[in-house]
């Protein structure tokens, strides 16, 4: 049997001397992982974040299966000397990784991958960051209720989630809770992405969706590149937000 | 038909990089038809190595003598440090004969996926060379790949902690004799943002 999709490279794994083993989230028919037996020269294009046409083909549907690719466009050359925006590709892409299961269909999460990877040349990519995070859980049945106030109904002034539920709270129910419950960035509810937050606002996000992905989704700890970017962020807030 | 010590051998041959069963069988006929010339020379040669050539403790290359003959030479500057990621990265480099410093070879590149940390890699041993004061200078040769450029700015954080305040990479751009046109749009940007004035 033999596919063709649109995909973007999360993760390669060397397989003998010359062959990858490459793990790509297709647009189609979701993360999908084949042998590619490229050459030296191929092998550069084999980058997590690198999109492709790709073409997979197998004898049997549950075979490994061999990839054909065909480079489409390669974001990540412009992100390497970016420490942030570089992090945050390497956790989305090792977050999809380990999240998705293989040879299910994500389409619309793949469209905010997409998005989110547009955007990491932006000076708005930690805030798609964080909506890219939710996203990945709300697609794979974790989402947070973060529109409206779970007690009273109010959409405004909403500053903390439940740890317990997912849902937003506003101040005056949130205040004899304090300490207990996750912080809210404001950006978050607004959905205002193209919004500059302080880094600790974006650190108290990837505080409330690290969170939920580590209990509900993955039921494990955080990948490492995770840990890191939450790390990135940090020293960012430790050189620019100082009073 | 094939004796069980000569299918040892065949087997040992087909693993080594590059080789299969075939030109394991091949070798290993040149061999037997050669023992005075190229078996017994080559038996002694894997010997010798075998025994004598360790990794140096300082650098972390491949050498019979530890600490290695480039971390011995008086003529190469002790002041700059080129980190590598592996012993044939450092031979690539010595084979252009245009650098005449130290080397430090990580083992490796640091890989979230693949469980690889600044554990795993010859790290430790860089900052304490580091920590000594000898060193002014540091170039970070490491792949352009993704985990290549995330080991540079792991190392770059901390180096900057260290107190060394000269870190360069190495630059991206057009590779001798590469055509404008075959070039995918990240090299080329990143060769029109690191041009210099002719």
């Amino acid at each position: 049997m033999e596919w063709q999709d649109e995909g973007v490279i999360l993760h390669t794994q060397t397989l003998g001397e010359r062959k990858q083993i490459v793990s790509l989230f297709t647009q189609s028919h979701g993360r999908c992982v084949g042998v590619f037996g490229g050459n030296s020269k191929t092998k550069a294009w084999l980058q997590c974040g690198g999109k492709m046409k790709a073409r997979w083909g197998a004898r049997l549907e549950n075979h490994i299966g061999y990839w054909t690719f065909e480079p489409l466009s390669t974001k990540t050359a412009f992100l390497l000397d970016e420490p942030g925006p570089l992090a945050a590709l390497v956790s989305a892409t090792a977050l999809c990784q380990v999240a998705l299961p293989e040879r299910n269909a994500y389409p619309h999460l793949f469209e905010k991958f997409e998005t989110f990877l547009e955007d990491l040349r932006s000076p708005h990519w930690a805030t798609s960051y964080v909506f890219f995070e939710l996203a990945l859980l709300e697609e794979l049945g974790y989402g947070l209720s973060l529109e409206a106030c779970a007690m009273t109904g109010v959409t405004a002034n909403l500053v903390a989630v439940s740890p317990r539920t997912g849902n937003a709270v506003c101040e005056a129910i949130a205040r004899p809770y304090q300490g207990r419950l996750l912080p809210l960035p404001s950006f978050i509810p607004e959905k205002n992405i193209k919004n500059k937050p302080h880094h600790q606002e974006i650190l108290d996000a990837l505080q409330l969706t690290g969170y939920f992905l580590e209990r509900n989704l993955l039921g494990r700890p955080l990948p490492p590149a995770r840990t890191r970017l939450v790390q990135q962020f940090v020293k960012m807030r430790n050189v620019h937000d100082r009073p | 038909m094939i004796s069980s010590e000569l299918k040892t051998l065949i087997q040992l041959l087909s693993k080594l990089p590059g080789l299969g069963p075939r030109s394991g069988k091949r070798i290993a006929l040149h061999l037997l038809q050669n023992r005075n010339t190229t078996l017994s020379t080559l038996t002694t040669s894997l010997q010798e190595v075998g025994i004598k050539v360790k990794e140096c403790s300082v650098c972390g290359n491949l050498d019979s003598q530890d600490p290695c003959i480039l971390c011995q030479s008086s003529q190469r500057d002790s002041s700059i440090l080129c980190i590598v990621e592996s012993v044939a990265d450092l031979w690539a480099l010595e084979r252009t004969s245009s650098y005449k410093g130290q080397y430090h070879v990580l083992g490796g590149v640091l890989s979230a996926l693949d469980g690889v940390g600044p554990e795993d890699l010859r790290i430790s041993s860089l900052f304490n060379r580091c920590r000594t004061g000898a060193i002014q200078e540091v170039i970070l040769a490491l792949n352009a790949t993704v985990e290549g450029q995330t080991t540079n700015h792991y190392l770059t954080e901390r180096l900057k902690e260290l107190g060394i305040s000269h870190i360069s990479s190495l630059a991206r751009g057009v590779p001798v004799g590469g055509e404008l046109d075959y070039l995918d749009e990240g090299t080329l940007s990143t060769a029109l943002l690191s041009r210099r004035r002719v």
